[in-house]
């Protein structure tokens, strides 16, 4: 007699709720995603005891036929796929047609769907899948599905179900990332008869997350927007001081979907970079719109796992806008237009070309600069009029990349080895805009902040318009002084150590691999790296600046971000934490007494700093409190 | 216990532990000292597991005893103390009163029996060697000795018994060779070599500058000994495999350079002081037809260059450096009678190194550092 055996399609549909029905919320979220795909506007959920007892969802969407009502129990019956070609082009939450026949499978199940009024509704019960009856009803246009008594006839599942406190929570968690991804949609949920959540239609992303969450998390959020035809973005993080420790309020949505996906985690984390303090983590709400081909959701059948197709070259758009977001809104949070305008406009402060623009004519001290630097062998840099000026040699702040961009990652900046175009392996994004303070800046031009004086030795008081500003004296020129350092280096060609004895690294083979493909990016960056027969490779020259560190780590750990990103940031990582310790180290300290004059002029770099108002390992660097608050507090206002 | 002793012997007594009793730790025994009475005098003892010191000190002894009190605090009351003398007594109960001038302190200490038992052993590798050069070889090889935890081989010196009575003290990182090999006067009846950790170095540095006469060295592959007529000190060795750097130290570089020594020092360190000690600052050493020109080229510092003219008849040669590692080097040879120093240049990116005349039994070699400008 033959062992093997082909299943019953009753045990078949059970083994697949093991996958898609794992508990009360996956219901909901199968129902909710198919009410979404129908194109509802409203969607009301209604639970009783965590959804063990009673699960239901109404929609106003387009509802179903009586044919397509019995058939969408059945295993593998769907209206979303039709060709082979269409599974790699999803554009609809489900797509598998296991998710009603599953549940149906373990629960008292209940369909009522009406596509036309005037034709009237049907009503289809099933009881573990079996038994189906069905009755012909008045229904409105829409679908509600009653899900009663889930795993009943599946005692050992029913086990594994937690209290029902914590399920609810899991519905509740799944209900509000749902509504986050579609802000347009009417959400509404009932459990045990009480109303916990009515989000009207119509809101916006922003509207929609401080209904969610509460206007405490909106109010610290900053938008991001990004959009070409391969890939647009939207969304809100979080400034950079309102980081969490928790990562509960990080969502990222693609296509509407709710997913997890390392690459755009990770992006989001390179984006903030030195902004974070350790182990904090930011809050951000992204929805990534990308042509379905683009992706690929059919990993799991939970489908919250994706495979990008191009990870890479999405994680450099999004970090370079992340920044840009970051920054611009930093300088909102804390300049009004016009001051932004003075600050960063005003060509006494002028940033890039702008600096140029009032360049005076070569006076006799620059005449004589010029024959003394001749007569003493120091070769001459300065920019007599009529001759182009050299460009900058430090980046300029990362801007939103051209469709010329979207094609070839990496950025283009002259005189910056790190920073070349054609230099894809390893993420730089080089030293914010930092104009390096001049007797001008310092001088002239409007002082965004006015020093008052000392608290603690310890903390610079300052006045801006309508606001008191407290900066943290260390923290404030510890970054200044870390942008300093981190500019003067990418101006530079890098420096490459010859090591006395190689350092002999043993790699998988995969990661051997990997290395000799980006040979030549280890070399860009001063890393002199051959083959040592087999597995084995010497390295026998570093970057100057790593000759302290741990060479093996560091080329492991690159490579293994690579491997799993396709590029890496943790080279710009390692470089930054020697910049930090030099700035820590070089950095005016707390108990410093400082005279008025050097509040102001610490004051007058980090304006011209881009307001990266965070020192290096991410402490804030200033706390404003404005006028009405201060009202506030001395119950001038109520 | 009751004892006598000069305020000035013990203040330079217990100096010489104060590294080694650590104050941070959670074992109180680490962070103190044993005094014990012996014969016509006092014994100290210190240890932290790691490095372990005891020495014979001059003093009165009024009741035989012993003490175990907080080093740091000890050492710190001394110090302070303003008469010529201190007397100690102690109780049954470990409490220590002092006496020094006007003073009189009453301070609380351990129970003396439980503290760790310090054994020093015979041991079979054993040799007498003078102070002052073992003092010689640390100095001119601690510079070179590495600090990175990745390369554990290399954050100490090399002892190693070479044929024909020879003995070599190497310090080494991934940049730079320092060696020193020395052939001492009394027959040496050890083999193979010893990696003796840094930190220790600098403990045995301060016991030869207190100490006079000659020591006895005596290692087996976990400990290395130091004995003199007074001090008795021993450390735990690093157990790993030296690299063998000998190729490195034999090649032949086809031009010899010799540079005044002092206005090589000064140019380099004009260099230094405009990069503010950077420690990854780098210098272009450029050799020209009779001219040696030393410059940096870090822009935010400024600039500076050194013009030194040498015997140089050659192509334009241009080698990068590291400004500290190459000042460290220089000054290693500070207390050479030479005026010359020689470098030893094969290319730029050639091992480069450095020697003098009258120590040619010295030699250290530099990594150099590709510039691009």
């Amino acid at each position: 007699m033959a062992l093997i055996r082909i299943l019953p399609e009753e045990l078949i549909n059970k083994i697949a709720a093991g996958e898609v029905v794992e508990r009360p919320a996956s219901v909901v979220k199968e129902l909710v995603e198919n009410s979404i795909d129908a194109g509802a506007d409203q969607i009301f959920v209604t639970v009783n005891e965590g959804g063990k007892a009673l699960i239901s969802v109404l929609d106003n969407g387009a509802g179903m036929s009586e044919e397509d009502a019995r058939n969408s129990v059945l295993r593998h019956a769907t209206s979303k796929l039709k060709t082979e070609e269409d599974l790699f082009a999803i554009e609809s939450l489900g797509f598998r047609g296991e998710a009603l026949a599953a549940i149906a499978s373990v629960s008292r199940f209940e369909l009522c769907t009406c596509r036309d009024e005037v034709e009237g509704g049907l009503m289809l019960s099933l009881e573990g899948g079996k038994r189906p009856k069905e009755v012909r009803i008045g229904f409105p246009k829409g679908t509600k599905i009653t899900v009663s008594d889930l795993f009943y006839n599946q005692p050992a599942r029913l086990k594994f179900l937690k209290s029902l406190k914590t399920e609810y929570h899991h519905i509740f968690d799944l209900l509000l990332r749902l509504a986050i991804a579609h802000p347009e949609i009417q959400f509404k949920l009932t459990q045990d008869k009480q109303l916990v959540l009515n989000l009207p239609k119509g809101q916006d992303l922003l509207e929609r997350i401080a209904d969610c969450y509460g206007p405490e998390i909106a109010k610290e959020l900053v938008p991001i927007n990004h959009q070409e035809s391969y890939l647009s973005f939207q969304g809100y993080f979080s400034h950079p001081a309102a980081a969490r420790s928790s990562k509960r309020w990080q969502q990222t949505y693609v296509n509407g979907r709710s997913v997890k996906n390392q690459t755009l985690t990770q992006a989001v984390y390179e984006g903030y970079k030195t902004l974070l303090m350790k182990n904090m983590h930011p809050m951000f709400f992204l929805q990534l719109t990308l042509p379905p081909a683009e992706l690929d959701v059919n990993v799991h059948p939970a489908k919250t796992e994706i495979r990008l197709k191009n990870p890479t070259l999405i994680h450099t758009i999004f970090v370079e806008t992340l920044q840009q977001s970051l920054k611009e809104a930093s300088r909102r949070r804390f300049f009004t237009p016009e001051e932004e305008a003075e600050a960063y406009g005003n060509p006494a402060f002028g940033v890039g070309e702008g600096r140029h623009q009032g360049e005076p004519k070569a006076s006799a001290p620059a005449k004589l600069f010029v024959e003394l630097s001749d007569q003493m062998g120091f070769e001459t840099k300065v920019i007599l009029p009529g001759k182009t000026a050299p460009k900058a040699p430090l980046a300029k702040s990362p801007t939103v990349p051209s469709p010329a961009a979207v094609t070839q990652p990496g950025r283009a900046v002259p005189g910056s080895p790190l920073l070349e175009p054609e230099e894809p392996a390893f993420s730089f994004t080089g030293p914010s805009a930092f104009t390096k303070p001049s007797a001008t800046h310092l001088g002239q031009g409007a002082e965004v902040f006015s020093a008052i004086g000392q608290l603690a030795q310890k903390y610079i008081l300052a006045q801006a318009e309508g606001r008191l500003v407290l900066v943290d004296q260390h923290s404030a020129h510890e970054r200044i002084r870390f942008e300093e350092i981190r500019t003067d280096f990418y101006g530079q060609k890098l420096e490459t150590h010859g090591l006395m004895l190689p350092v002999i690294l043993t790699l998988p083979p995969q990661d051997g691999l990997l290395l000799e493909q980006h040979q030549g990016d280890f070399a860009k960056v001063g890393f002199g790296i051959e083959p040592f027969g087999g597995n084995d490779y010497a390295v026998k020259e570093v970057p100057s600046l790593l000759k302290d560190k741990d060479v093996a780590a560091v080329i492991k750990e690159v490579l293994d971000e690579m491997a799993q990103f396709g590029r890496s940031g943790r080279m710009e990582i390692f470089f930054n934490e020697v910049f930090e310790k030099m700035a820590c180290h070089s950095a005016i300290r707390a108990g410093q007494t400082l005279s008025l004059p050097e509040m102001q002029s610490l004051l007058n770099q980090l304006v011209s700093l881009d307001l990266q108002v965070h020192c290096p390992h991410g402490r804030p660097v200033l706390v404003e409190i404005s006028l009405t608050e201060l009202d506030k507090r001395f119950k001038r206002t109520v | 216990m009751k004892i006598r002793v000069e305020k000035q012997v013990l203040q330079e007594a217990l100096s010489l532990i104060q590294a080694i009793a650590n104050k941070a730790t959670s074992e109180a025994y680490i962070a103190s000292v044993l005094i014990k009475t012996k014969q016509g005098g006092i014994l100290l003892r210190a240890t932290n597991y790691e490095v372990t010191f005891e020495g014979g000190f001059p003093a009165e002894v009024l009741e035989e005893g012993e003490i175990c009190l907080n080093s740091a605090k000890l050492f710190n009351l001394v110090r302070n103390f303003q008469g010529m003398e201190i007397e100690f007594h102690s109780t049954g109960q470990n409490w220590v009163f002092l006496s020094c001038g006007n003073s009189k302190v009453r301070l609380p200490g351990l129970d003396p029996e439980t503290y760790p038992p310090i054994e020093f052993k015979e041991l079979a590798n054993n040799f007498a060697f003078s102070g002052s050069l073992l003092k010689a070889a640390i100095d001119r090889t601690l510079f070179a000795i590495g600090e990175n935890e990745s390369r554990k081989n290399l954050m100490g010196l090399n002892l190693e018994i070479l044929g024909n009575q020879r003995l070599r003290w190497m310090g080494a990182d991934a940049f730079r060779i320092s060696q020193l090999i020395t052939e001492p006067d009394q027959p040496v009846s050890a083999k193979g070599n010893v990696i003796i950790p840094k930190k220790s170095l600098l403990e045995i540095k301060r016991i030869i500058d207190f100490s006079t006469g000659d020591f006895q060295i005596s290692f087996d592959e976990n400990v290395f000994q130091l004995f003199s007529a007074q001090i008795k000190f021993k450390t735990r060795l690093i157990e790993a495999d030296y690299p063998n750097l000998d190729s490195l130290l034999s090649q032949e570089a086809p031009i010899k350079l010799s540079l005044p020594k002092e206005e090589l020092l000064h140019a380099v360190r004009i260099l230094n002081t405009l990069t503010d000690d950077d420690h990854n600052a780098v210098m272009k050493l450029t050799l020209t037809e009779g001219e040696a020109l030393v410059e940096s080229q870090k822009l935010e510092y400024g600039e500076a260059n050194d013009r030194i003219p040498c015997e140089y008849h050659g192509e334009t040669l241009s080698i990068g450096l590291n400004i500290q590692f190459f000042l460290d080097a220089l000054h290693a040879f500070d207390s050479a009678a030479d005026k010359m120093v020689t470098l030893h240049i094969t290319g730029p990116v050639a091992p480069m190194a450095l020697t003098t005349e009258s120590w040619g039994n010295y030699k250290t070699i530099l990594m150099p550092v590709k510039i691009k400008w």
